[in-house]
């Protein structure tokens, strides 16, 4: 009898939690909602251009280019690393946009952007990786017409290797994958880190174990099992990669999400023997922000330029200071809120691929003027 | 232990499931107060002498609300209670206008004539017309504008020679009435909160068998008048005393609020001799939308210049026709709740004390609308 009573109020307890948990998030939803629906809507105009879009294979990046370019091209076409010079000449575009060029491109890369510039086609490349990769990217960079890097410090890098044309364009998020979502509690935490366990985000996190282990955690990465006291969370961190849809819920589902960069000088994981340093910030920073979750970040110095600490984002500095201002923001819901729903309304006002591509288009084709777009439009 | 892990997991869900639902509709309403409360109001530069009911419930909300408008729209704001020297006060106060709610046995009217004699605009704002308006007919000439809440009541005032006669229904004072996290114990399905006038005692003992299988919540007087008394005991809270927030509260909790205006012809109200009828909206209408709470009314002739029946609120004209209602609205909760949030949008839009002041002084001032 003792024991059943004690399931039952086990229960009761559980049902209760849940419920609040359920309240705060659906409030929370519901606002997010509000906000999205108040922005004013994205601007229609498309400029009448054919661009080859070749993707990287980052799913989340490439997805939000192509919906970019839909809003922005009239003719937008996604071809294949392996097939970008033959699609180039059949399909004959104003211009082969190539999103990183790096990983999983084919050996002839560079030979095939000449081939595609012989053709009078304009060609752009557009690097997410910097710094991390510039031991590779320095090799294909001058090859292209127009580059564009996410990472402010690589500009001098890329002008200084002789590329002509060199560009600062940051990173943006996919709004429709990456959106405020009704999930269930199984997605609920109330810390929450998705990345890998790269070695700086291990010695900050070894700092922060024991706090883990008294908390709703969630950490999902591969490595993370190198973390001191691992076995303390072992049942909350979870070693494989999830899949964006996946981020997205547990993001929706965390009071907070903490975004950490990996370190620019990392020799085991990079292939930067420049040391080029890292001041831009991270897709997931949109990426977070865009799920209307509560974010607490590290600082890069070009942070305050996509949003402004205490207002639409909330940073931290040591491990110790994470610590407290994790604390702080849990027991501060209504802050906690406001902060993400402000957060929420600049990426989507700001940070869309929308924004991007239109100042990429206007990089390389000259800045777009509405009338002669909208007359090329009524000719069409 | 596995079992009372999984029993665990599982009353977590269904906790969860369920204050997301119920958190939702508390966001979909925030998020609407968070639009309108972004309005600052306009500040005017009129000096306002503000003269009370004096009286207490319910016209004590009702000074409150006023007074909580007025102070937000003018810097310049004096109060008092109609056996304070009112007439002194104004003559050193020198307001723009005086505005007197209600006046009925507490007012004279020597009183009001000495402050137009002053020089200031005198107004009167009647709050419980067309029950007394064989005494109102005899205060309202002693005011430059007379303002009723009651629709009818406008062409009597014009008959007996007031210039400035005005329609100036209820509203709601959104710092009281407005949604809210409500604990458990206080959501209901079905929720009434009035005292059994017999109109409502009589139509209540004809639903009382449906209401019975519902979890419904009746508040206030005599409800023992009911044939069903012993049949709806267990959900009627006799007598129970709550305040505005209170009241607030449990509409906000439950998923219909019914509204049931009581009858003209009801012999508690004997100084209407005219016999002229009731045709605009109780404070109740405003209060159960500015509550955010989905509003089930019968209908009175001024309601569909208030609220669009079937998109702010829904409506019912018999009994069978509310229980149709009930059991269609209880079944279908998107509807149910898109019609509350609309109803709590259309009353911040317009129907806030804040907007009937801004009526006054539009008349008063001829400020351009």
């Amino acid at each position: 009898m003792g024991m059943q009573s004690g399931r039952k109020s086990a229960t009761r307890d559980e049902w209760k939690r849940g419920y609040r948990d359920g309240y705060s998030r659906g409030v929370h939803l519901a606002c997010c909602e509000a906000v999205a629906r108040r922005l004013p809507p994205a601007s229609a105009v498309q400029r009448d251009l054919k661009v080859l879009y070749i993707p990287q294979g980052f799913a989340a990046i490439d997805r939000g280019v192509i919906e970019g370019l839909r809003e922005t091209v009239r003719q937008p076409i996604v071809g294949d690393a392996r097939d970008m010079l033959r699609l180039a000449e059949t399909a004959r575009p104003d211009l082969v946009l190539v999103l990183n060029g790096l990983h999983t491109f084919p050996a002839d890369h560079a030979s095939q952007i000449d081939r595609i510039r012989a053709l009078g086609i304009k060609t752009a490349v557009w690097f997410v990786d910097d710094p991390y990769f510039t031991d590779d990217s320095a090799k294909v960079a001058t090859h292209y017409d127009h580059v564009f890097t996410h990472e402010l410090s690589c500009v001098p890098f890329y002008k200084n290797i002789g590329c002509p044309d060199v560009r600062y364009l940051p990173l943006a998020v996919s709004t429709t994958l990456y959106r405020p979502l009704a999930v269930d509690s199984r997605y609920c935490s109330d810390i929450c880190f998705i990345g890998v366990g790269f070695p700086n985000r291990v010695r900050l996190f070894n700092r922060l174990v024991p706090y883990f282990s008294r908390k709703r955690v969630v950490i999902i990465g591969p490595l993370w099992n190198r973390l001191q006291g691992y076995r303390s969370i072992a049942g909350r961190v979870h070693l494989q990669r999830v899949s964006e849809e996946e981020s997205v819920k547990y993001y929706n589902g965390a009071s907070v999400v903490i975004n950490l960069h990996r370190a620019p000088d990392d020799p085991k994981y990079n292939r930067n023997s420049r040391n080029i340093p890292a001041l831009s910030i991270n897709p997931r920073t949109y990426e977070i922000a865009a799920c209307g979750a509560f974010q607490l970040t590290d600082v890069r110095e070009d942070l305050p330029t996509f949003y402004t600490p205490g207002y639409d984002i909330a940073t931290y500095g040591s491990a110790d200071d994470l610590l407290g201002r994790i604390e702080y923001y849990l027991r501060h819901e209504d802050e906690r809120r406001r902060i993400a729903l402000r957060g929420l309304s600049r990426t989507i006002r700001d940070h869309t691929f929308a924004n991007r591509l239109r100042q990429l288009l206007d990089a390389v084709f000259g800045a777009a003027d509405a009338n002669q777009t909208a007359e090329n439009a009524e000719e069409g | 232990m596995t079992m009372a892990a999984s029993g665990a997991d599982k009353g977590r869900r269904d906790g969860f499931a369920l204050g997301l639902n119920h958190g939702y509709f508390h966001g979909r309403c925030a998020a609407v107060m968070a639009k309108y409360a972004q309005e600052a109001p306009l500040t005017r530069n009129y000096r306002i002498l503000y003269v009370r009911s004096g009286k207490g419930y319910p016209y004590s909300p009702l000074d409150r609300a006023i007074i909580d408008s007025l102070s937000e729209m003018t810097e310049q704001l004096a109060t008092a209670f109609p056996k304070d020297d009112v007439v002194g006060l104004a003559a050193a106060f020198k307001p723009d206008a005086a505005i007197v709610l209600d006046a009925i046995g507490s007012f004279p009217p020597e009183k009001a004539d000495a402050l137009r004699r002053l020089g200031i605009k005198t107004a009167v704002w009647f709050t419980d017309d067309p029950y007394y308006t064989d005494v109102t007919i005899s205060l309202a000439p002693h005011y430059d504008y007379v303002f009723t809440m009651e629709q009818s009541c406008v062409p009597l005032y014009r008959s007996i020679g007031c210039g400035e006669v005005h329609h100036l229904p209820f509203a709601v004072n959104p710092r009281v009435y407005h949604p809210r996290k409500v604990d458990l114990s206080l959501r209901f399905d079905i929720c009434f909160i009035g005292s059994a006038f017999w109109n409502r005692v009589e139509f209540f003992d004809r639903i009382a068998p449906y209401l019975a299988g519902k979890k419904t919540l009746i508040v206030g007087l005599w409800w023992n008048r009911l044939r069903h008394y012993r049949l709806l005991k267990s959900k009627i809270r006799l007598g129970q005393w709550m305040n505005p927030e209170q009241t607030s509260a449990r509409y906000f909790g439950a998923k219909i609020v019914i509204n049931m205006h009581r009858s003209h012809e009801d012999e508690s109200f004997n100084r209407n001799s005219r016999k002229i009828p009731a045709l605009s909206v109780n404070p109740r209408t405003f209060e159960i939308c500015g509550s955010g709470a989905f509003q089930l009314t019968d209908v009175r002739q001024d309601l569909e210049r208030m609220y669009t029946p079937g998109r702010e609120v829904a409506v019912y004209d018999s009994a069978e026709h509310l229980i149709r209602q009930l059991e269609y609205y209880l079944n279908h909760d998107e509807e149910r709740e898109a019609i509350a949030v609309r109803g709590l949008e259309r009353t911040l839009r317009e129907h806030t004390y804040r907007h009937r002041l801004a009526a006054i002084f539009k008349v008063m001032f001829g400020e351009p609308s």
